[in-house]
């Protein structure tokens, strides 16, 4: 399961990067962010023979996430200053967050449940002005090809499930259950990183028309 | 994966189920929503186009008018003037300048013809005076005397059964297609066709002329000029055409469709 899931996050880097000239500025992020997703895997197993977690990878790269999303939203947005702002608020607060978290409640050799909340929630604040800004848009093409909208759709459905999981249903993450949950936010991770290859497969080729 | 009791496996199930469906009910909600908003942002295109186009053929028809006018009015009259200047003129010592002098005065009754012939036929409104067939024979008349092309006229049409502002429309599209025909045809034969009943008018025009190849020639702007007349009163446009063999163009016009 793990050699598929680095397969899929190895086709849409590459796959990104080997057209990157291609791309716009959100996509070419997306590409960047996605081989440093790779990397980071690699780390953590990395990690987990070395000191036996790799929840001190997870904290720093809930970093990368929030910065990483910040920016790609940031140019998604970038016609809207409101919206711009709120990006920009929203990533500050998220990392002013995780900072704290990190002093006050998960340390370093924590399972950051609270950063994936905190990435989770600004993923959703972004992924919901992402839709109103395609309902606001013009509307010559169809929504499917929209490579925006297959990013954004890939961020709602991972984050929409782990913003719910960790905020809501506490109880899916009890012993008994903890399978289930643990598919679910897998599956839902395999299927945001295709919307991911989609949206940069369809912005490939929106440039290059 | 470790064994559960039932109870523990059916809440996670219906949990998860449900989040799942939640996010797949909300990302379709999203999708009939845009797709209904590009139908709006589409029919409201195709308004504005219409108006456009309407209100560009408002123009033309005003400036078709006013050069009608002035064609009639000035050009016509000082035409007229100057043949009765001539017509007053004695030149009895000169037979030569006599004749030169009669034959002026000819042209001249040809060139005020001309100009009312055509004053006529820009100026719309006058459909309303004389009708379709008749304004469509004074201009067939015109192109005949050119004496270009024999043009054969058939015509069962009944103006009550098209709307007068559509007639317009098929009388401009007619000299549109003679005035194609004039320039690029090279035809010896036109065959003209209007018909009507309560429910539709058919307009047909084939000429024997060079004709040419719908696949590989781009669209003048007479053509064009053609198709943006058919899309504003919902016509359908039908052009056949071959190298050599001429070109004919079937407009048929619902009557009823506004």
């Amino acid at each position: 399961m793990h050699a598929t899931f680095y397969i899929i996050l190895a086709i849409t880097s590459a796959f990104g990067i080997l057209f990157i000239k291609r791309l716009d500025n959100p996509f070419k992020l997306l590409s960047f962010f996605i081989f440093t997703v790779l990397v980071s895997e690699m780390i953590n197993k990395y990690l987990v023979t070395k000191i036996g977690t790799n929840f001190p990878g997870m904290h720093v790269f809930s970093y990368v996430g929030v910065i990483f999303n910040g920016l790609i939203y940031d140019q998604v947005l970038k016609d809207n200053l409101r919206d711009r702002k709120i990006v920009f608020s929203t990533t500050v607060i998220a990392i002013t967050l995780l900072i704290l978290n990190l002093i006050y409640l998960e340390g370093f050799f924590e399972f950051p449940s609270h950063g994936l909340i905190i990435n989770a929630f600004q993923i959703v604040i972004f992924v919901f002005l992402t839709y109103v800004k395609l309902l606001n848009n013009n509307h010559k093409r169809a929504i499917y090809t929209q490579a925006t909208f297959w990013l954004n759709s890939g961020n709602f459905l991972f984050y929409g499930i782990t913003f719910n999981i960790f905020a809501f249903f506490n109880y899916l993450y009890i012993p008994e259950n903890i399978d289930w949950t643990y598919a679910l936010i897998k599956y839902a991770n395999f299927a945001m990183y295709i919307f991911f290859f989609i949206a940069i497969v369809l912005n490939s080729n929106e440039t290059n028309e | 994966m470790k064994r559960m009791n039932d109870e523990n496996v059916l809440i996670p199930v219906i949990a998860s189920t449900l989040l799942m469906g939640m996010i797949i009910v909300f990302v379709i909600y999203f999708i009939i929503l845009y797709r209904k908003k590009q139908r709006n942002f589409q029919q409201e295109r195709d308004a504005f186009k219409q108006a456009l186009l309407k209100t560009e053929i408002e123009i033309k028809e005003q400036t078709l008018g006013n050069v009608s006018r002035e064609l009639h009015d000035n050009l016509g009259q000082i035409a007229a003037l100057v043949k009765i200047n001539l017509s007053i003129l004695k030149i009895e010592k000169e037979p030569e300048n006599e004749l030169l002098l009669n034959d002026s005065i000819g042209l001249l009754k040809n060139l005020i013809t001309d100009i009312k012939d055509l004053s006529l036929s820009l100026k719309g409104e006058n459909l309303n005076r004389f009708g379709l067939i008749k304004m469509a024979e004074i201009d067939f008349k015109r192109c005949h005397n050119m004496g270009k092309f024999k043009i054969l006229f058939e015509h069962e049409f009944n103006e009550e059964d098209l709307a007068f502002e559509k007639q317009i429309f098929v009388y401009r599209m007619i000299q549109e297609i003679f005035n194609n025909i004039l320039n690029h045809a090279r035809a010896t034969e036109v065959k003209v066709q209007i018909r009507s009943n309560l429910n539709q008018t058919t307009l047909k025009v084939q000429d024997n002329g060079v004709g040419f190849d719908t696949a590989q020639q781009a669209k003048g702007s007479g053509l064009m000029n053609l198709e943006e007349r058919c899309r504003l009163i919902n016509a359908e446009l039908n052009l056949k055409s071959e190298v050599g063999l001429g070109t004919s163009i079937t407009i048929q016009i619902n009557s009823n469709a506004s």
